[in-house]
């Protein structure tokens, strides 16, 4: 790579010469490459003490009668100098003869070289990162031994703890990785550590680590200090091993998108330091802010701020605060807290305007610009100091926007071209099922109605209203039940994403309503267990409603699907709201307000459980005491959260609270339930057992009621009355309005996230473990080990571990890529020629649905039988891997390749042609195996199919057997390997074997024992009397089972003396065979029943301790483990 | 809170467990308040009730768990197997996936729950007689396999509902009783195993302390 000629004079300092030429040198760094020795450790400590990073190549340029040298090219590799020296002798080295003068020579040498950068440099996009950076991301993989796709973050300089001797180095944080890298004076200390593995980070200060980032993983404590930057390390600390849990979470791969757009954005207001993903994910996390701070769609994007005033209309005063731009929006929010804040979508824009001398006042003059929306509403904002750069960046975006009112109409028209379903959008329930309200109720939903007219006539209706002081106490009071599905809406930014997506909840209700699915099973046997006392879902109407809005969220989100809880809360949304507006609200608050809340795994539930469980430690130490000794801090608010108290309150009640939370985000119920705890402090503490609080919670919840709003039932309440609810709202404001804060619940999140992440990946490796146990086939240990070892193989192949229904080892799925790179290190049955044909039918055996992937279970019995199960359950599994119908025709069919190795064309007319002609076997046909695992990988149902036609024309003794029995067979005797079903079923009986299967299995056998003469020799001698069995069985196809066991008996004797084990040419005398019996093929059954094989191999006293033989695995896990985690290395 | 009505000599923890929609919630609310709600809400996370019984001349206070079905909250609802020393496990006869799921939550139950804790096989809605699909002999001969015992019932029309808890109840008496004529008792709550974690020392105690001042 060229550089900018830099002048220097020391030449080989530190350098070694590598070539040089009349005018170039070509040099390598000392402590790289071959050079050894003395200097080249120093220069490798200096190196990685100070932050220049010099790349390890360079060329420099000089003259004969110079003592000044210039830099003109550095790189990174050998080969990269090698080109650019290339260059220069093509290209420079001839036109430099022709100069007169050395001045010239240099001049003309550095002019090129500027002017060569500057044409590369027009290619290079403002996403390259800089030279130092790459070096140093060059020297991360190199030092990490990191696969090619980790990205490098950042590197910051600091201090690690090796013990009580801090050593000076670098930390590198990755996307997967944060590492650590010393080296001073020939003492190398590095530290690798994965950010799903973080348990805690916290920032500590204590005597023996003074002001120091604490890492804890499940083996250890790590301590770093002496950062330059600390506070920006662990904020990016924490970002990153955040995104490695919700990857854990989310089960989406692993893969990291770069954000170019994102970055193009902020690059301004971020240093331009660091990696161009370090500036990434700082943009990432301010956009993250921003779309929180203001509920608008998540993929909203910040593009930059200003401070500015905001004329408000409605007390006639300039606030100031600050101006939000982003691709879809301008916001504002005000200095003050709470006082104004604004959210004006780019689309209702009509016009931007500068505005002079409004007359208003002296601070409003100068930098104004008024903004006009479409609905003749007007904006004002002042005292911009780059007026015109924003004018024209606000322009710029509105060019930007897509102009979609075009699509809109065509979606329109498709959707009414499409729309033969039967079903149109409900209105809000409540206006088709009125509850009788008595006088006293109506008229103080008028008032506040009134009340709100009144207001919005000041602030302005929809989603550009002024959010004020005022509004916030009018929610704190609750919303007119008229209203409430409005303003929800606007309050929590549903109403953007419903303007961004017209036409989708249309769409997606259709696809829902025709397919067939277990959500939509679950979301039917809960649609008449959602708000049953309302009258709206006695009815179909309603029903049918709920049905909609779930089916098309569980469509929208198939990561979340249906989750019980969801169904409740909908049902609420839906007597407030229109459909569709409902469903944006469900949708809301499923993605943003509760985060993960009603995924698979609940998580963000269990998450808030923590958060709550700190509050109230923090707020309430003496109940919280109490409460963690009756057991049931982690759950008593499970309900209430997840349902936003619909389930525990009286609806009527629980709608307040959301009118809040709506407002102010997932905050308020935090501070709801604080209140509540506090409010039932004196009562809780005297309980004696978690029933009994819980109990005491339930009633006091019971007891809640809104005078305001008329009950569902006409009845009279049973419950004694507790508190109105508007009281209880007050009081949790007065109390912890202001002390639990969205950014501090945003922070507790992220780190209770860490802690419940792993200990749901910990009960699932505990689940599994003792499911793996349960075969009895590997020790504890090895199973520990192995189970690690495949975590790190589905993390390196980005697939996270994603818990099922059957089984929790089903979590754990291989391809057949991870399962032979694991197979292959560990089990015996792997290490010959025949490596890749045995571990393929392992996994097809192993693989029980066929779908290309086996579980953790499959790979522990795979390598637990091949290692631990007795003679004759190794050979039964062998037998079983190579019976039809798993082992198939296609498998044994010999391919052809060409010598380049390509296979000649002739694939589909050999297909047709097995089923006319039985298969030519060859006995060691390794091509054909190879074939046979590509097979496995791909095509695994089209090969089935062929079988199938295969074994039905023939009318062979292969009718019957199905994959699913042979497997059973060859895997019985394993605790629960048949399909649930009371009581253990003897295992299914193993199909006889063809002639070509088996050759197939007496290679694999022959290829298992080669290396052991005995062995060999007592294989040989089976699979011949095997052969002749099956001959026998051949020529008397009417024979008896169990007359051919007798047979088998005589054929023993008959045999053991007379066969000699090798002949000459060093084929076996089977393989003579063969080609022998090839022409005496035809339609007429030859076979070898596994009663057969198994008697005669157990015969052969060498085999039966071969194959009873334990191996132990702890080598060869151990050296599985060393390629992986190279943890701490000194 | 030590009222009358809390006086007790056992207490008893039971888990109700089985799929999503079987009824465990209306055999509570059927068995603790005698009521039926053809439709109530569906369980989130667990509920929690209560009801005292009379065996010979004992009061034992039962205090039963109600549990979500839904499997993604199965991994939350285990927390509360945890000193519990009797389970109802619900299916329902007119579903029969709901039946072949029994033996995931007994292996549920055996991963979580007190190795000695008391399982009984409950078939519900038993009064869907032309739906079955579950036949009482198929059910009756997996209980026996499993060393469960077996009832069915209706919470509907309240058939064996009563006899269903009695009989969980009289068993787990039994069994503690017996045990505590083994060994010298230390306090009234039984524990299935010796694991410290799960006992909550002496609790019943200072309850009947406080009820008797």
């Amino acid at each position: 790579m060229w550089v900018k000629p830099q002048e220097i004079y020391l030449k080989t300092a530190l350098w070694d010469t590598e070539e040089t030429s009349l005018y170039f040198v070509l040099q390598c760094r000392k402590g790289h490459g071959k050079s050894k020795g003395l200097s080249s450790l120093l220069v490798g400590t200096l190196d990685s003490v100070r932050d220049t990073k010099p790349a390890p190549y360079r060329i420099l340029h000089q003259t004969p009668n110079s003592e000044i040298y210039y830099v003109i090219a550095t790189a990174l590799t050998e080969q990269q100098i090698r080109q650019d020296w290339q260059w220069l002798i093509d290209n420079v080295c001839s036109t430099l003869h022709s100069f007169d003068t050395e001045e010239e020579v240099t001049e003309f040498v550095c002019c090129k070289i500027n002017s060569v950068m500057a044409t590369e440099q027009e290619n290079i996009t403002e996403d390259e990162d800089t030279i130092t950076y790459k070096n140093v991301d060059y020297e991360f993989h190199q030092r990490f031994n990191m696969p090619k796709d980790e990205k490098l973050v950042c590197y910051y300089s600091c201090s690690y703890w090796k013990g009580k001797m801090p050593r000076q180095g670098w930390m590198y944080l990755s996307v997967h990785y944060m590492c650590f890298y010393s080296y001073i004076i020939g003492r190398k200390t590095a530290v690798k550590i994965r950010w799903a593995d973080v348990t805690e980070l916290a920032k500590t200060h204590s005597l023996i680590f003074p002001d120091s980032i604490k890492v804890v993983t499940r083996d250890a404590e790590h301590y770093f200090t002496m950062f330059l930057k600390k506070n920006e390390t662990f904020a990016l600390m924490q970002q990153l091993a955040n995104i490695a849990m919700k990857q854990l979470i989310d089960d989406k791969s692993g893969t990291f998108n770069i954000d170019k757009d994102l970055l193009t954005k902020l690059s301004k207001n971020v240093p331009k330091k660091a990696s161009f993903l370090k500036r990434d994910l700082d943009a990432r996390k301010q956009s993250n802010l921003y779309t929180l701070r203001f509920r608008l769609p998540q993929t909203e994007k910040l593009d930059g701020t200003e401070a500015c005033t905001l004329w408000t209309p409605y007390n006639k005063k300039h606030n100031w605060g600050r101006l939000y731009l982003s691709q879809n929006f301008i916001c504002f929010d005000s200095r003050v807290l709470n006082l104004v804040r604004l959210t004006i979508p780019l689309r209702n824009v009509h016009q931007v305007e500068r505005a002079d001398s409004g007359g208003t006042g002296s601070s409003g003059d100068s930098g104004s610009i008024l903004i006009t929306t479409a609905h003749h509403t007007s904006f004002l904002f002042g005292n911009i100091s780059d007026r015109d750069f924003l004018v024209h960046k606000i322009s710029e975006l509105l060019a930007k926007l897509p102009n979609d009112v075009y699509r809109e109409k065509a979606i329109r028209a498709m959707a009414k071209l499409e729309n033969d379903s039967h079903w149109t959008p409900q209105p809000p329930l409540m206006t088709l099922f009125k509850t009788h309200q008595t006088s006293p109720i109506k008229q103080m939903q008028q008032k506040k109605e009134k009340r709100w007219e009144d207001h919005m006539a000041e602030v302005g209706r929809g989603v550009s209203m002024y959010q004020t002081t005022d509004g916030s106490e009018l929610v704190v009071s609750g919303l007119p039940e008229s209203l409430r599905g409005e303003l929800w809406s606007v309050f929590s930014g549903s109403i953007l994403q419903k303007a961004q997506n017209k036409g989708l909840y249309e769409r997606l209700v259709n696809e829902a309503l025709s397919s067939k699915n277990q959500a939509n099973d679950e979301i039917e046997r809960d649609l008449h267990r959602s708000l049953p006392e309302h009258r709206a879902f006695q009815n179909d109407i309603g029903i049918s409603a709920l049905r909609r809005v779930l089916c098309a969220y569980a469509r929208k989100n198939p990561t979340i699907g249906y989750c019980q809880a969801m169904n409740i809360v909908a049902s609420v949304l839906l007597i407030y709201c229109p459909e569709e507006q409902a469903f944006w609200l469900l949708a809301t608050i499923c993605e943003t307000l509760l985060p993960d809340y009603y995924n698979t795994r609940v998580v963000g539930a269990l998450v808030d459980q923590g958060v709550l469980e700190e509050l109230t430690e923090a707020h309430l130490p003496e109940l919280h005491a109490k409460l963690d000794e009756l057991g049931m801090m982690k759950m008593i608010s499970l309900s209430w959260f997840l349902t936003l108290f619909i389930s525990v309150m009286p609806y009527e009640c629980a709608v307040n609270v959301m009118d809040c939370f709506f407002y102010d985000g997932a905050k308020v119920i935090f501070q709801v339930t604080l209140t509540i705890l506090d409010i039932n402090h004196e009562k809780l503490l005297k309980c004696t057992e978690d029933g009994q609080a819980m109990q005491v919670l339930n009633e006091y919840l019971e007891g809640i009621y809104n005078e305001e709003a008329m009950a569902l039932s006409t009845e009279p309440r049973t419950e004694a009355k507790t508190i109105k609810i508007q009281d209880l709202i007050y009081r949790t404001y007065r109390s912890y309005g202001s002390t639990v804060t969205s950014e501090h619940i945003e922070h507790l999140r992220l780190k209770h996230r860490l802690r419940v992440v792993k200990q749901l990946e910990d009960s699932l490796e505990r689940n599994t473990l003792r499911a793996l146990q349960q075969d009895k086939l590997l020790e504890p240990n090895e199973l520990h080990d192995l189970l690690s070892i495949i975590r790190e193989e589905l993390f390196w192949a980005k697939r996270v571990p994603c818990e099922r229904l059957e089984a929790p080892y089903e979590a754990y799925r291989l391809d057949y890529t991870q399962f032979k790179s694991l197979f292959t290190a560990l089990s015996p049955w792997a290490k010959g020629d025949y490596a890749e044909a045995i571990t393929a039918r392992m996994f097809k055996l192993m693989d029980h649905d066929d779908d290309g992937f086996v579980s953790a279970r499959g790979l522990s019995v795979a390598i637990g039988l091949s290692t631990r199960g007795d003679a004759q359950r190794r050979l039964r599994a062998l037998y079983c891997a190579h019976a039809p119908p798993l082992l198939t025709h296609q498998d044994l069919r010999p391919t052809h390749f060409t010598e380049t190795g390509e296979e000649v064309a002739d694939d589909a007319i050999s297909f047709f042609d097995d089923i006319e002609n039985p298969p030519t076997p060859e006995p060691l046909a390794l091509s054909g195996l190879q074939r046979s695992i590509s097979e496995v990988c791909g095509e695994g149902s089209n090969m089935d199919k062929s079988t199938d036609s295969t074994t039905s024309q023939t009318g062979s003794p292969w009718e019957g057997y199905t994959s699913e029995s042979v497997r059973a067979c060859g895997l019985a005797g394993l605790a629960g390997s048949s399909p649930p079903s009371p009581g253990p079923a003897p295992p299914p009986p193993a199909p006889p074997l063809p002639r070509a299967h088996f050759l197939q299995l007496l290679a694999a056998l022959h290829d298992l024992t080669k290396h052991s003469a005995p062995h060999y020799e007592a294989v040989v001698l089976a699979g011949t009397l095997l052969l002749q069995l099956g001959e026998l069985n051949h020529r008397r196809p009417d024979l008896e089972r169990e007359m051919s066991q007798d047979s088998l008996y005589l054929a023993a004797a008959a045999k053991q003396s007379s066969t000699s084990t090798m002949d000459p040419n060093g084929n076996t005398p089977d393989e003579q065979e063969i080609r022998r019996t090839q022409s005496q093929e035809s339609e007429s059954v030859w076979s070898i029943t596994l009663e057969q094989f198994l008697a005669t191999m157990l015969l052969q006293p060498p085999l039966e301790e071969y194959f009873n033989e334990k191996i132990s695995l702890v080598p060869q896990l151990e050296a599985l483990k060393q390629r992986d985690r190279l943890h701490s290395v000194s | 809170m030590g009222t009358r009505e809390d006086e007790y000599d056992y207490l008893f923890k039971v888990v109700l467990i089985g799929d999503s929609g079987v009824g465990k919630s209306s055999l509570l609310s059927r068995f603790t308040r005698n009521e039926f709600n053809l439709e109530s809400k569906s369980t989130i996370g667990v509920e929690f009730a209560t009801r005292s019984i009379e065996v010979d001349g004992k009061t034992i206070k039962a205090q039963i768990w109600d549990t979500a079905g839904q499997e993604r909250y199965r991994a939350i609802t285990s927390a509360y197997y945890r000193g519990a020393v009797g389970a109802l496990l619900v299916y329902d006869i007119a579903k029969h996936l709901s039946y072949e799921n029994v033996e995931r939550w007994l292996r549920e139950l055996r991963d979580h729950a007190d190795q000695n804790i008391l399982i009984m096989l409950v078939g519900n809605k038993s009064d869907l007689r032309h739906l079955r699909s579950i036949p009482t002999e198929e059910a009756k001969a997996f209980a026996e396999a499993n060393g469960l015992s077996f009832i069915e019932t209706s919470a509907l029309d309240s058939t064996n509902v009563e006899p269903a808890f009695q009989n969980i109840l009289t068993e787990i008496y039994r069994i503690v009783s017996q045990r505590q004529m083994r060994d010298p008792p230390e306090g009234d709550v039984i524990r299935p195993d010796a694991e410290p974690a799960d006992v909550r020392p002496s609790q019943a105690d200072s309850v009947r302390r406080q009820c008797c001042q």
